[in-house]
């Protein structure tokens, strides 16, 4: 029931993803190590948000925006500073604009396409530096991956953390296990910028895996959950991007990759951290395995996570947290 | 966000936001499932059953139909706070995570200790009716109208063998809790099927009843009637038994005695919230689509208990009406059914196939009652496990349907085991059942103060919810949770101040179950605070929110 916990050297780590732009939940991950507490913090993936709400400045001098689908005004610096960051709890992008401005925006795609971009390498560099200063003197970092949604651009942010260690497709050591991060996903529905087919995903994985010198020892932070794990169940999509129905109601299918699913059987490591889809939360073993997807509720504000107690051969403990 | 059904190039999205082209995932509990699940919190046939008219001869005087635009507005304020608290707050757990992530982790667990053991024990009246409600007073009803003495035995049984009800009820809990291990996909479906069913079922008495003359209906009854008395007018001779018996059939309006009424409505006409337990599994939890389908999942019960009530009365007669539920029970009633509005509408069509149609829709309901009541169980039992009261492997799902194997477990357990207690000794069983409405309501009433605070204690949560509207300055959820807060009490009260005509022993309430349910809730937050302390982790730590400054 309530397992004592044993007396050896513990790792402490804190795994959450798929935090899509939501600056609060960002704020809440590097602040974990604190609350937990947590001597190492792991970022899955996917850190982009989706959304851009344009905040249009009217000629009154207020600022006008639907948030959630309610029509908001702010008349004040503060009322302005609240509906932003409203906007941004909600994992969107506010974009501050003249009438004109968003007349464009609704009307040219390309224009559209340049205000993200900026917009979430904004955001993203706001995020570095605070990871920085805020994990700054105490001995805890944040190793960061970007997932299939994030755009290329955003991997020179992250490398320019000091805290904030960006490990995609490396080997880092973390205490007494070494740790594979691998940021891309299998083929989805949605052609995202960072997607591999099985054989690639296979053959880059195994590239990693082989450097290990334990790998009975070693954690998995791999973006894409292994293919019909539980840990990747979500609806069936055609390719015009509609459910697919059965029986009336939307079929569910495994969407994880066989690739990740087939390195873990062959490299048993000690665990495995996976994001990605959203939904499909839960705890899993594959062999002597535990595989873990925290699934994201990042809309919501709340930081869906796992604390993970680590001994030097096991898996002392484990909780799936919201915070 | 790309959500499915959305286009997923840059482009304007009805929430006046641009998406991005990404992957998008979604929640599996559509609108329409959601205002099913609110629905079947309080199934609006068993409602007209045994929830109101039953008490007609008890508060005599007592308006229902101010009772009903009461209960409305209650209904209402509650469906408008919820769901708006549950649009800042989208997660799985209901009252537990609403209150301990606004207020405390302890204050969230009294809450739901509260609220659950009063679910708890309606699973097990829901198994027990489901027998001595549905199943054999509508066999009985069948066998009489068809002239089936067969049936009429049969159903009586059922009624009242002790081995039935324990062996049918059990049957129903673990039915509808495999049903609950099938995942979402075959819950939300069999209970949108059994929801039909018990709406034809309604529909079918609304135009029986609506072609049905109350010179015809009498007709119908003495006919059907003086089979079994011997009496050529039944009908009125019931009216004088029941004069003869102190029944006032046509009294004057009595304020003091509409405020019962009220209550009794209240009892299964407020609970068209109950999807705050799936919030994290409800499609647009996000905005106010939860709030508006709660409202109208309120409304619409509410709307058709008051139309069929309106024929109730009018076909069946008024004093007729209020005289055969008066006497229910005594010697002077003269049928082996109870006089349920299905007996009724069975004597009015005068058709068997009519009457096994009414007993098939009638009896739809309870599993319809009984998978929402299980899921909150689960739900709450699932959201303690995440936070370390409960152990962990309370919390594991299924890898095939998702569905959280462990907590269903526990809850069919318990539930079975309550059920035993109730079917050995009824009468304490009905004694601490009803006083579980009491502390519901004050669960309820926790859950109101929780969104009074909630734009002071999680600002960020609440301008990041679905609506940050003030009125006079003041937060809408905060004045929604004060108005809840305060209606739930004056319900309170009337409870309590007429604890005898609801048989509420007040002594025991006051001096045995409050103090026991909150002395459980504390020592098991303390113990499981004691217990993870031991593994090095803090319970305040893993059920509070991050602070993100």
């Amino acid at each position: 029931m309530f397992k004592r916990r044993q007396k050896t050297e513990i790792t402490r780590l804190f795994y959450a993803g798929d935090v899509h732009g939501s600056r609060v939940c960002w704020k809440k991950f590097v602040n974990a190590a604190a609350h937990y507490p947590a001597d190492v913090l792991v970022m899955g993936g996917d850190l982009c948000g989706k959304g851009l709400v344009p905040i249009v400045r009217e000629g009154d001098g207020s600022y006008g925006a639907r948030v959630i689908g309610e029509q908001r005004v702010a008349r004040t610096a503060e009322e302005l500073d609240q509906m932003q960051r409203a906007i941004s709890t909600n994992g969107m992008y506010p974009l501050i604009v003249d009438r004109d401005e968003a007349q464009t925006l609704a009307e040219d795609a390309a224009r559209r396409e340049e205000a993200f971009e900026r917009a979430l390498l904004d955001e993203l560099r706001l995020w570095v530096r605070l990871a920085d200063e805020r994990l700054a003197g105490t001995g805890t970092r944040a190793y960061v991956i970007p997932g299939n949604d994030d755009p290329w651009s955003v991997d020179e942010v992250l490398a320019g953390g000091t805290n904030v260690i960006a490990c995609d497709e490396t080997v880092q050591q973390i205490g007494p296990h070494e740790m594979v991060s691998f940021g891309y996903s299998n083929r989805t529905p949605w052609d995202t910028p960072r997607e591999l087919d099985e054989n690639e995903i296979y053959s880059r994985l195994y590239r990693l895996t082989d450097q290990l010198e334990e790998p009975g020892r070693a954690i998995l932070n791999v973006h894409v959950p292994p293919y019909e794990s539980s840990l990747d169940t979500a609806f069936e999509v055609d390719e015009d991007l509609h459910y697919v129905m059965k029986g009336g109601r939307p079929h569910e299918v495994p969407t994880g990759s066989a690739a990740v699913r087939q390195i873990i059987e062959e490299t048993q490591p000690l665990l495995s951290l996976h994001g990605h889809i959203h939904e499909s939360k839960g705890v899993t073993k594959i062999g002597r395995t535990v595989a873990i997807n925290p699934g994201s509720d990042y809309g919501s504000g709340h930081l869906d996570g796992c604390l993970v107690h680590l001994g030097p051969d096991r898996v002392v403990n484990h909780y799936l947290v919201s915070g | 966000m790309t959500e499915l059904g959305e286009k997923p190039v840059t482009g304007a999205s009805p929430q006046g936001a641009y998406a991005r082209k990404a992957t998008g995932l979604v929640r599996e509990v559509s609108p329409f499932s959601t205002f099913v699940f609110n629905m079947a919190g309080q199934p609006t046939s068993v409602f007209l059953a045994i929830s109101i008219f039953l008490f007609l001869g008890v508060f005599s005087g007592g308006s229902i139909w101010l009772g009903f635009a009461m209960a409305a507005v209650v209904a209402i304020t509650i469906a408008v706070c919820y769901g708006l608290f549950a649009s800042a707050i989208p997660r799985s757990g209901g009252d537990y995570v609403l209150v301990s992530r606004v207020t405390h982790p302890v204050i969230g667990l009294v809450s739901s200790f509260f609220w659950t053991s009063g679910v708890i024990l309606s699973i097990a009246f829901i198994a027990l009716a489901f027998v001595t409600v549905a199943l054999g007073p509508s066999l009985a009803a069948v066998g009489l109208v068809s002239g089936e003495n067969g049936l009429v035995t049969a159903g009586n049984e059922l009624a009242t063998s002790e081995g039935w009800q324990f062996a049918i009820g059990t049957a129903l809990i673990l039915v509808s809790a495999v049903f609950l291990a099938g995942g979402w996909r075959w819950t939300t479906r069999i209970m949108n099927g059994l929801w039909v069913l018990m709406m034809l079922g309604l529909g079918t008495v609304f135009l029986v009843l609506l072609f049905k003359s109350h010179d015809g209906f009498v007709n119908s009854f003495n006919q059907f009637a003086g089979s079994i008395t011997g009496e050529p007018d039944t009908y009125n001779s019931i009216i004088q038994s029941a004069g003869k018996e102190g029944v006032d059939t046509d009294p004057a309006f009595n304020m003091h005695n509409t405020w019962p009424t009220w209550a009794a409505i209240c009892s299964l006409s407020i609970f068209g919230w109950l999807s705050i337990y799936i919030s994290g599994e409800v499609r647009r939890a996000k905005d106010t689509t939860q709030m508006k389908v709660m409202s109208l999942a309120s409304l619409v019960h509410i709307g058709i208990a008051v139309v069929l009530s309106v024929l109730f009365f009018s076909k069946f007669g008024h004093d007729f009406f209020v005289a055969i539920n008066g006497i229910n029970g005594s010697e002077s009633y003269p049928f082996a059914v109870e006089p349920f509005y299905t007996f009724l509408t069975a004597i009015a069509g005068g058709s068997t196939v009519l009457a096994w149609w009414l007993l098939i829709t009638f009896v739809a309901a309870f599993p319809l009652l009984m998978i929402p009541n299980i899921t909150i169980a689960v739900r709450t039992f699932f959201a303690w496990a995440l936070d370390g009261i409960l152990p962990s492997q309370i919390a594991r799902v299924s890898s095939r349907t998702h569905a959280p194997n462990y907590a269903i477990g526990l809850v069919v357990v318990l539930s079975i085991a309550v059920l035993g207690w109730a079917v050995t000794n009824g009468e304490d069983f009905f004694s601490v059942l009803v006083e579980a409405v009491l502390v519901q309501l004050v669960a309820m009433i926790l859950i109101g103060i929780s969104a009074l605070l909630l734009p002071y204690r999680r600002p960020d949560a609440w301008r990041a919810s679905a609506s940050t509207r003030r009125f006079l300055g003041i937060p809408v959820v905060s004045i929604a949770g004060v108005l809840v807060a305060v209606l739930l009490a004056g319900l309170f009260y009337v409870f309590m101040d007429y604890s005898e005509g609801f048989g509420i022993d007040t002594d025991q309430f006051l001096s045995r179950d409050v103090p026991v349910l909150l002395g459980a809730a504390l020592l098991t937050f303390f113990v499981a605070r004691t217990a993870r302390k031991r593994q090095g982790v803090d319970v305040d730590k893993l059920a509070a929110e991050i602070p993100p400054e």
